[in-house]
């Protein structure tokens, strides 16, 4: 092994280079011992719970096989869970990309008089989604909230905005996608400045109007950077949890209860089912890798470098 | 003349859009600063009536906030130290350190961004459990020492320092600690205060885990203790508003001091 290397470092010094140098090893000692022992171990053991069934009080009781990934994929509840989760991913990424661009196109042309609105709408960067939550949920709180107010105002009637099932699923993507949005802004304002002036002085003067400008030049140009904001924004609204915890609940009867919720509960909220908790988990996992293989196959191919 | 009215229609459109932006946060901070009823159910409610911090001493008599926002602090401060130290060095191993296999311990490091938390999360309660460590700030903390994203920040900047340097600082005898934290440290220092700021942030807001892994108000972090405040406060929203200014004020100050910081270190993966 030595001489391959050595042949390949031209200007000697082959013993100092191909061996290891000994610090090397304990300064990645730190790294590899924890992720070992809060990511691969618990990852093994998560697998091995999702085959067993818990007792009352979270202690395995007993190897049940794949009972517990049978009882999830066969209970109506499991089912509306999963879609739930992926109205939630779908819209959320959806909203993002549209506030984002309506946001991050005038931004990025940088006119005299909107770097005040350029810093303001980073603020949402700097909240945690427990502060995000409980703001919203002050703004949606029946009749005394800002946004009920509004909704009475133009219709006459609360919106329900935590009450009605079809509501708070809308809500909860509204504040996801407000917590977002400076994030997604700041992304998208920098790949719109990466474009060229020349690309888009040539086609205005080929006589494309504004729509037509964004549609054909603007947008083509920066599906990098849409294709990034889709893969890291549907894998975190996947895994999205505060923000539903603290503005419903999971509620109301379940309408906002997504995949990492039903984790949640099944472990913490009132029940130690551990088993069912961990199955789900596993679940998460596949849906996640799969949907980042599938959106790096089929999206990549669309993208333009 | 219609350049000019189309320039000020953009402006007014992005002023509306960003004062509707911020409205959520502007709401919260009038209605904690208002005196007597916090919301009035008035459209009045979006401009800030009166001056009065009586919300302010309501949340702190009704919950232990202080002592949540010290926890909370520690919490910060321990992670933040532990994930910059431990991915410095990792770092620094996977590009110096002549390993055998760089991109096998890289790969082992990066594998770990694909395992959800939320996955390992009955996993690592029941190793905190079993550690007798319930309950405790040190519960906190303990799963997040190592970040594996900030070992790729890191080694990304390392990888494009000239190794020639390197290399004569060794051949002239500089102990690798030294020139660690005496030479490469300071020269990549914008990616060090990056990861740090981002580091920090994260750690101050973390919800899930802290409220799994506690139990008693006192041993809560802010974040989950403003939520639980809110819950107890029924209808009172001036103490639970008051309690989310207060936890939401140290990471606003990180992100405006460290905004440039910040641009460059969220768009950094972003760049193909």
């Amino acid at each position: 092994m030595q001489h391959v290397v050595a042949t390949r470092s031209p200007r000697g010094r082959a013993g100092s280079r191909s061996r290891p140098r000994a610090w090397a090893y304990g300064a990645l000692a730190p790294t590899v011992v924890a992720l070992l022992a809060f990511n691969y171990w618990p990852l093994l053991r998560t697998t091995v719970l999702s085959f067993q069934s818990s007792d009352l009080f979270g202690r395995p009781s007993g190897f049940v096989g794949a009972d517990n990934y049978a009882s999830m994929l066969g209970s109506p509840d499991f089912r509306r869970t999963l879609l739930v989760t992926s109205l939630f991913v779908v819209l959320t990424v959806a909203g993002k990309l549209l506030v984002g661009l309506a946001l991050a196109v005038p931004l990025s042309r940088r006119l005299r008089g909107t770097a005040f609105s350029r810093a303001t709408v980073l603020i949402p960067m700097a909240v945690s989604a427990a502060v995000a939550g409980l703001a919203f949920r002050a703004l949606m709180s029946p009749t005394y909230g800002l946004l009920d107010q509004i909704a009475i105002a133009l219709t006459g009637r609360p919106a329900g905005w935590l009450t009605e099932p079809t509501m708070a699923l809308v809500s909860i993507v509204l504040v996801d996608v407000w917590i977002s949005i400076g994030f997604v802004t700041l992304l998208l304002i920098a790949a719109i400045d990466a474009i060229p002036v020349d690309v888009e002085e040539a086609a205005a003067l080929d006589g494309a109007g504004r729509m037509r400008l964004l549609r054909s030049v603007t947008v083509p140009l920066i599906t990098p950077t849409l294709f990034f904001i889709v893969v890291t924004q549907s894998v975190q609204a996947m895994r999205e949890f505060t923000i539903i915890q603290v503005v419903t609940g999971g509620g109301p009867a379940r309408a906002t209860q997504t995949l990492v919720f039903d984790i949640w509960a099944k472990a913490f909220g009132g029940t130690a089912d551990y088993g069912a908790a961990s199955a789900r988990g596993i679940i998460l996992l596949v849906v996640i890798a799969v949907l980042t293989a599938v959106q790096f196959g089929v999206l990549e191919r669309r993208v333009n470098y | 003349m219609r350049a000019h009215l189309a320039r000020g229609a953009v402006i007014a459109y992005l002023a509306v859009a960003a004062l509707l932006v911020a409205l959520p946060v502007l709401y919260v901070l009038f209605a904690a600063l208002r005196p007597g009823q916090a919301l009035t159910g008035t459209f009045r409610d979006v401009l800030p009536t009166g001056f009065s911090l009586e919300n302010f001493t309501a949340a702190l008599g009704r919950a232990p906030i202080l002592r949540q926002m010290v926890n909370s602090g520690v919490v910060t401060l321990a992670q933040t130290a532990a994930q910059v130290l431990t991915a410095l060095l990792a770092a620094y191993a996977l590009v110096f350190g002549r390993l055998r296999r760089p991109n096998l311990v890289f790969a082992f490091i990066l594998l770990t961004m694909m395992i959800p938390g939320e996955t390992i999360l009955v996993a690592n309660y029941l190793t905190i459990r079993s550690l007798g460590l319930f309950d405790t700030v040190v519960a906190v903390f303990l799963p997040f020492l190592v970040s594996a994203y900030n070992v790729f920040l890191l080694r990304q900047t390392f990888l494009s320092f000239p190794k020639e340097i390197e290399e004569a600082a060794v051949v002239d005898g500089v102990r690798p600690m030294r020139f660690l934290f005496g030479f490469l440290v300071p020269l990549c220092r914008p990616t060090v205060v990056t990861v740090t700021l981002m580091a920090a942030i994260a750690a101050w807001n973390g919800y899930l885990w802290p409220l799994v892994v506690s139990e008693t108000p006192a041993s809560r972090t802010v974040q989950v203790g403003i939520k639980i405040l809110t819950d107890e406060s029924g209808t009172d929203l001036g103490a639970s508003l008051a309690g989310v200014t207060i936890a939401a004020i140290p990471t606003i100050v990180l992100v405006l001091l460290g905004q440039r910081f910040l641009a460059k270190g969220l768009t950094q993966g972003a760049v193909k």
